[in-house]
């Protein structure tokens, strides 16, 4: 077999990074990390910063993305509202595939997309979520560029293939959508505080459904994904391949930190972490631990939006298990996995 | 070569395991139940009461090239606790008939179910369900019969293995529970007498989370269970794979029948359907269908008790999943399958 050359555009992403740690180290792969900011991170991959917002800076970098051969779109350009993030988003996909098409060896482009296509953020929506089902009336940037990425695809020798993940569940630096940086943050604070460890969403999605995906099987379904004729060409929902409610998880997390589990308290974490700063640089001291603010770490804004649905959220991962996808991780057993990589680099105690 | 020894071969599960099994060269089937057959079958069937010690012996006796043990039936009782000693016995009656004999006993499996979680208390119970869960507050025979093969098996060179069902969606005649002909039974007559196919279930099942089991699906699992060395000794729940709602199902069902999905109408069937055996003679007559009577097919105290739980019901196959069955179906794109073959055997029109 050739070897590969991924390119990986959002490589400091939770999804980019997660595709980058998993392939560097693979002989068949070489990585090309694309992002505005250096690496947050160590890595053998090769990193380019590129605007791709920017056809001209696009352009001025062609020949060093040329190689690419595998192209893993996790770039997102966050904005002020759903309608804003259609245009950007589709032009940062369209400026790169203006660059890389004229270079022969494209293999696949993968899109990263996620639950928001099925309106998870809208309200209660129907769920086991299929990818087949009914779009959403409110369309978003995923919707916009399936659709472009299927018709510029039309009549070419690369392929395409989308996922959508849902509770993403690893590690990022800044990251605008961390679940798991947010809630770990909100469990160090708590602990430190003498608190026991209180469900801080609300009180109705303690006990709903819901679903995750640790980012290292993310990142395998990712390269199945991108190179399995079988999932040529076609969007995929993905997680863990189980269900969970968080009362059920809650208890873990207790224990990972030694804490107790406390009654539900649901508080706005925007409003009450925003004054924590001092306490998270106490314990970063306390503990020597890697001299990140909490502001660098997470987004409360994101945690408030996610533990605030209280709704079921449950995407059927059927399509990608009849395509030949096989992996299952119990959540339950396999959630603190991610946690104690954050231990073992020193960002929580 | 194996031989199946398959006990409860009429009921809806044994049966569709001797349809899986008897045109496998690799297999011959051996059925046990105390009525012959009511379908065409290759297999041998014997007719013998469990309950009965000496008609085992009597009946069983000479079986010594038995490999392995299915065993399907279960006897039902006015309470949890009385139904402990007839399900014991059914069982050791057999194994001590067999075990000395059968010198080539590779297999023993139980068929259990979901009751397993104590869902027949009709009350919420934590979901999705898995096999490491603490057991409720006994009675449950499914306890008492395995901890019993447990033990016995302890030291010898079989394997046993149980499994967890829930949902089963298959024909049979004259069960104590039967889901498919209940359903279907029901829509043909709310369809001869001219009214739209109503959920007559507890409102909030319809929107709660369920799950089926389709019985070719649980004949393939049941086998693989038996004969995979890295499944066995150990209980595994088993769906199609998925999880749905009966909001969802309903429509397909409808849409088999030819009829309008109405709005949600609890009906108590047992007392609705007292005087619908003329009507289903009407219907027999009219599309020349085999002569069935509505008390042969239809189970309206199981459906009574099922339709009844208004609470999420789902096992997790994540264990399975992890011992490397990966079969999965699409509930929604796969309900009607046992429907049609009801129809195609002109059980219903």
């Amino acid at each position: 077999m050739a070897k590969r050359t991924a390119l990986v555009p959002g490589a400091l992403g939770i999804t980019g990074r997660a595709i980058v740690e998993h392939l560097e180290g693979d002989p068949e792969w070489d990585v090309i990390g694309l992002s505005r900011r250096p690496p947050n991170y160590a890595t053998d991959a090769q990193f380019l910063s590129v605007d791709l917002l920017d056809p001209a800076d696009c352009a001025a970098k062609a020949e060093n993305l040329a190689a690419a051969t595998h192209v893993f779109f996790c770039a997102y350009a966050p904005q002020a509202s759903v309608a804003a993030e259609i245009a950007p988003n589709v032009a940062m996909l369209e400026n790169l595939m203006d660059v890389l098409e004229p270079a022969t060896g494209l293999e696949h482009v993968q899109l990263m997309h996620g639950a928001k296509w099925y309106g998870s953020y809208l309200g209660p929506y129907k769920t086991p979520a299929k990818e087949d089902d009914p779009r959403p009336v409110v369309e978003n940037f995923y919707h916009a560029q399936q659709d472009w990425i299927v018709e510029r695809q039309a009549g070419k020798s690369w392929t395409w293939s989308a996922l959508r993940p849902h509770g993403i569940w690893g590690f990022s630096i800044g990251g605008r959508m961390n679940l798991m940086t947010g809630i770990v943050l909100y469990a160090a604070i708590s602990k430190h505080l003498g608190l026991p460890l209180r469900w801080p969403g609300k009180s109705g999605f303690y006990d709903c459904l819901y679903n995750m995906i640790d980012t290292g099987l993310l990142a395998e379904a990712m390269a199945w994904a991108a190179t399995d004729r079988a999932a040529a060409n076609d969007a995929f929902n993905i997680n863990n391949g189980d269900f969970f409610r968080w009362n059920q998880v809650w208890p873990r997390i207790a224990e990972f930190f030694d804490m107790e589990v406390g009654p539900v308290q649901t508080v706005p974490l925007q409003t009450v972490m925003a004054d924590k700063e001092p306490v998270w640089a106490e314990i970063v001291a306390k503990h020597d631990l890697q001299p990140f603010t909490l502001a660098e770490l997470t987004n409360w804004d994101y945690l408030d939006m996610v533990l605030g649905n209280a709704y079921d959220q449950m995407s059927s991962i059927t399509k990608a298990r009849h395509a030949g996808w096989h992996k299952t991780l119990d959540t339950e057993e396999t959630i603190t996995r991610q946690m104690q990589r954050l231990r073992d680099d020193k960002i929580i105690p | 070569m194996a031989t199946a020894l398959i006990a409860g071969a009429l009921g809806v599960v044994g049966r569709s395991l001797v349809e899986h099994l008897e045109d496998d060269p690799d297999w011959s089937v051996i059925g046990l139940s105390r009525r012959s057959p009511d379908f065409d079958t290759s297999a041998e069937f014997i007719s013998v009461d469990l309950l009965d010690a000496a008609d085992c012996k009597a009946k069983l006796g000479d079986l010594s090239g038995v490999t392995h043990i299915f065993f399907t039936p279960c006897t039902a009782r006015a309470t949890f606790a009385e139904e402990i000693a007839p399900n014991m016995a059914m069982l050791t009656n057999l194994l001590d008939t067999l075990e000395p004999i059968a010198s080539g006993l590779e297999h023993v499996q139980l068929m259990l179910g979901a009751k397993w979680y104590g869902i027949q208390f009709g009350s919420p119970y934590k979901t999705p369900a898995k096999e490491s869960d603490p057991r409720h507050m006994p009675p449950n025979f499914y306890y008492d019969q395995t901890d019993w093969l447990v033990e016995r098996q302890k030291g010898k060179n079989w394997t046993w293995s149980g499994l967890l069902p829930h949902g089963v969606w298959g024909f049979s005649v004259g069960s104590e529970m039967n889901l498919l002909n209940s359903i279907a039974v029901y829509a043909t007559i709310s369809k001869h007498l001219g009214v739209p196919l109503r959920f007559p279930g507890n409102p909030a099942l319809y929107d709660c989370v369920y799950q089926i089991a389709d019985v070719a699906l649980m004949a393939r699992a049941m086998a693989w269970t038996a004969t995979t060395p890295a499944a066995v000794n150990e209980i595994y729940n088993i769906t199609n794979g998925d999880f749905t709602r009966w909001r969802q199902l309903w429509p397909r069902i409808a849409e088999f029948f030819h009829m309008e999905v109405g709005p949600v109408q609890q009906l108590h069937l047992q007392t609705a359907m007292a005087d619908k055996e003329p009507v289903w003679a009407e219907i027999c007559e009219q599309y020349q269908l085999r002569r069935y009577t509505i008390d042969d097919l239809a189970t309206w105290r199981f459906l009574d008790y099922a339709f009844a739980n208004g609470f999420d019901q789902m096992s997790s196959l994540t264990k399975i999943r992890q011992a490397g069955w990966h079969e999965v179906l699409d509930t929604e794109h796969t309900i009607t399958r046992q429907l049609q073959r009801l129809r195609d055997d002109r059980i219903i029109p």
